[in-house]
């Protein structure tokens, strides 16, 4: 076995937090390598105390070490003080299981979750001793895989990866694994690089770069062509269909040393349906999947007596909406089993009384924070937006909390979404004010703390068509918004800063001509941009005006209608057409309500596959859909909604989508 | 009740620091459903105290929770890029010193001390140094010792061996003397 180990030791004395580089996690394993398993190196291009907790690395670290023909080990980005080590004694990137150098693997795969950690990537990819630029490497270099999020417009990291993967990991990685194991037993010869790429950009969720050709008519994209007859013009996302199917991780990764995130992370169900127009996380994983609440309660016992954690998250992209989330949560809370000592915490609360009744359940524990986020200002604003929370609901959830003790709050909102006026910004001073006076009736300590960050449009969204705020007119906006709260003691405003929101905007809808700019701010020094020490905008501005490439253009600019985008030929299964109906329902501030409950749209998420969404209840949970059980009378056709019934009763597997032989297993 | 461990730390895991170390042992002793003591109000947490904290990066043998009893500390201490010969050299040079001045920075401010009356024995075994540090008035680091030494000496990995009790004039290590009082099993566990 190779291990860098002794070279990497005497380098721990003398860096910040050696213990990111140790491994050691409970739930770590040391798998056993060899020719005929394909070694996977699962890299999250960020500090290791943010990646560690990375649900789906872990994930996908299980289902791959399960196999027979696969082994797969982690990676995360040495913080700077490391990596100037790492190069002065020629230590290469290494996996922190086993220590092993990155180079010694067939793939490394990284999880993209956010836009700025972009640099980061292409140092890891360097730090391996892999060419950075795809189209530099041989037989003897390993593959270059990226997923998440960020892979839903994989365009302006497209001269770095050579595959990507878009849509849910479980499945693909399987298909994925196939193919490189014929390709490691074939003794990977000369010209078999591009045969083993060719042949993976026949499975589906499957998206390599170098296998499309790109054409422009002077700013403009104007196509995307597949370079065979073969190769898909669109490339569909992978879904599963049954989470329940896929109860990982089962051994949940328990770090030695501080991580965020620092509990038991259970699923509860992927997807989201509200329907918020900013967000790409609800657009792009739809549909609905919900986990049985069998398999929580089974998922939340078993990981707590194993980890001893005496905190476990239930982990969705809107917690409240899980059909019997109080029973779930009271059955936490009150198992003897947990002693009465384990608290239970749910991001992305919905706004309104109903949410706190559930958070003072949790608070018989342990009292946790209490996070809104109308995300708007005003109504009209959270119409355009599709996020229905109303005044009085924003204004029952404070005075249920306030006068169940609770002293703080936070509010999340957006400045620079479509069609905002100055009075909308101004009304994020005065909901937060609101929210102060009816605290003071409970306590003299109240403070809202109020985060403001500035809007990025986001690719397979409904607002991938509009021009983003630009940095002086966000910085215009949150004077406003200091001007308004100076003199609201408890009001406390916090706001992102607006340049670095326009770094993520060239990132976030940028096409291949992007590729030399992000090589560009690497080279100059560029990375953990993320991180606001390390943050530095003149060096994407330098590398824009290097590349002779317009910030106004890429970023502030509207997109038409028949424009082509950079992922047009990426599916996340939305129909362009659904996408642009509801930009323009947007502009006439229209709301829609969640699909779960109402009629269908046609959004194409469910249809396209064959799959449906998945509940454990067919009534809306209380509060109604969007939690405000207004009507808006929209209609449509009858909903493709499957029930989960209480006895465990299966759901029909669903004719799944072929293509090119590749099945998709449901 | 209250219940003394003694563990040791070796291995990788001596990156870890000491309050790693304590939320690790929150987490294990609620996987032993150990029943513990909380404190009160909105965040409970487990009442658990350690001794004296090991720089992270040390391994140590026996650590007990007896932080102000101990008052001094056995080290082993393997010194980077230093051949065999030398290293009797540096053991004879720190115990013949009459003086071993130290710029050493406590609250922001740098004082230059004498810390050669904190060094309590120092020799050669095998191919590390062993030295006794003393931990009271104020505690002197093994790393600390090499750079009073020679300014450019590094550690290439520091083990605490022992800590000591003295009672009655006689050095004694602590849970070894409260066995004898109590008359509990002897337990010695690894906890990498």
């Amino acid at each position: 076995m190779t291990t860098l180990w002794p070279r990497i030791e005497p380098l721990l004395a003398k860096v910040q937090k050696p213990a990111r580089y140790i491994g050691c996690e409970d739930g770590a394993q040391a798998p056993v390598h060899a020719p005929h398993k394909v070694a996977w190196l699962l890299a999250y291009p960020d500090a290791y105390e943010i990646g560690l907790p990375n649900q789906g690395l872990q994930i996908l670290y299980e289902i791959l070490n399960e196999r027979a023909d696969a082994v797969a080990e982690r990676s995360y980005a040495p913080w700077v003080d490391m990596e100037a080590l790492m190069r002065e004694r020629g230590v290469p990137l290494f996996s922190v299981d086993t220590h092993r150098p990155a180079a010694e693997f067939d793939l490394l795969a990284f999880n993209l979750s956010a836009e700025l950690v972009y640099t980061n990537l292409v140092n890891c990819i360097d730090l391996a001793g892999v060419p950075v630029r795809a189209a530099d490497r041989g037989p003897e270099h390993l593959l270059v895989a990226a997923g998440g999020h960020c892979a839903f417009n994989p365009e302006p990291l497209a001269d770095f990866v050579d595959l990507f993967v878009i849509g849910d990991g479980e499945e693909v990685v399987a298909d994925i694994t196939e193919v490189v194991r014929e390709w490691k037993a074939s003794g990977r010869t000369l010209g078999s690089r591009e045969r083993v790429l060719h042949e993976l950009a026949l499975v589906q969720g499957v998206y390599v770069p170098s296998m499309y050709d790109v054409s422009y008519e002077g700013e403009r994209l104007v196509a995307v062509t597949p370079r065979y007859a073969d190769v898909p013009e669109r490339v569909e996302k992978r879904t599963i269909s049954d989470l329940n199917d896929w109860p990982y991780p089962k051994n949940q990764l328990v770090p030695l040393t501080e991580v965020v995130h620092d509990r038991l992370n259970v699923e509860i169900f992927r997807g989201c349906t509200r329907g918020c127009r900013f967000c790409q996380a609800g657009m792009i994983t739809r549909p609905v999947r919900e986990r049985s609440s069998a398999q929580v309660r089974t998922m939340v016992s078993r990981g707590l007596e194993r980890t001893g954690y005496d905190e476990v998250s239930l982990t969705s992209l809107s917690s409240a909406d899980y059909s019997g989330i109080e029973d779930v949560v009271g059955g936490i809370v009150n198992d003897p089993v947990c002693q009465g000592s384990v608290g239970v915490s749910l991001p992305s609360l919905r706004v309104d009384a109903y949410t706190v009744g559930i958070a003072s359940e949790i608070a018989k524990v342990r009292r946790t924070g209490l996070t809104f986020a109308p995300e708007g200002g005003t109504w009209r604003m959270r119409q355009v937006i599709n996020k229905l929370i109303r005044e009085e609901d924003l204004y029952g959830a404070a005075e249920s909390a306030f006068s169940q003790g609770w002293q703080r709050m936070k509010l999340y909102f957006l400045i620079g979404l479509p069609t905002e006026t100055d009075e909308d910004v101004l009304g994020i001073a005065e909901l937060a004010r609101r929210c102060v006076s009816i605290g003071r009736e409970h306590t003299n300590r109240v403070t809202v703390s109020t985060s403001v960050g500035g809007f990025v449009p986001k690719p397979q969204t409904p607002f991938q068509w509009f021009g983003q705020d630009t940095v002086g007119e966000l910085s215009r906006k949150v004077n406003l918004l200091r001007d308004a709260v100076r003199r609201d003691r408890g009001v406390a405003l916090k706001w992102h800063d607006p340049r670095a929101t326009l770094a993520e905007g060239i990132a976030s809808r940028g096409d291949r001509r992007l590729g030399p700019v992000i090589e560009h701010v690497w080279r100059a020094g560029g990375t953990f941009q993320e991180w606001s020490e390390h943050f530095d905008v003149r060096l994407w501005e330098d590398a824009m005006a290097t590349q002779g490439l317009s910030t106004d253009w890429y970023v502030h600019r509207h997109r038409a209608e028949d424009e082509v985008l950079p992922w047009d030929h990426l599916s996340a299964g939305l129909h362009k057409d659904f996408l642009w109906q509801d930009w323009q329902e947007a502009l006439r501030a229209g709301g829609l309500e969640d699909c779960r409950w109402t009629p269908c749209y046609d959004c194409g998420a469910c249809t396209g596959f064959g799959i449906e969404h998945v509940v454990a209840a067919t009534t809306p949970p209380a509060g109604g859909s969007q939690g405000t059980g207004q009507d808006l009378g929209v209609a449509g056709s009858s909903v493709p909604v499957a029930f989960r019934s209480g006895t465990g009763k299966r759901r029909q597997g669903a004719a799944f989508l072929t293509q090119n032989g590749v099945g998709v297993g449901a | 009740v209250r219940v003394r461990f003694r563990y040791s730390k070796l291995g990788k895991v001596r990156w870890t620091s000491h309050r790693d170390m304590a939320r690790m042992w929150e987490r294990a002793f609620r996987r032993t459903h150990l029943p513990l003591a909380y404190s009160q109000g909105f965040s409970p947490r487990p009442k658990v105290s350690f001794g004296l904290a090991l720089p992270t990066g040390g391994e140590s043998l026996g650590a007990p929770s007896l932080q102000h009893e101990v008052t001094s500390c056995a080290w082993a201490v393997w010194v980077a890029d230093v051949e065999h010969e030398e290293l009797g050299d540096l053991a004879s040079a720190a115990v013949a010193a009459e003086e071993l001045f130290l710029a050493r920075e406590r609250k922001g401010h740098t004082t230059t001390e004498d810390v050669r009356p904190g060094l309590l024995a120092c020799t050669v075994e095998g191919d590390s140094l062993r030295c006794e540090l003393a931990t009271q008035p104020r505690a002197l680091r093994p790393s600390e010792l090499l750079r009073a030494l020679r300014p450019d000496l590094e550690a290439a990995l520091i083990r605490r061996t022992h800590q000591w009790i003295e009672r009655d004039g006689a050095r004694a290590e602590p849970l070894a003397l409260l066995l004898e009082a109590t008359g509990a099993p002897h337990v010695h566990g690894r906890a990498s």
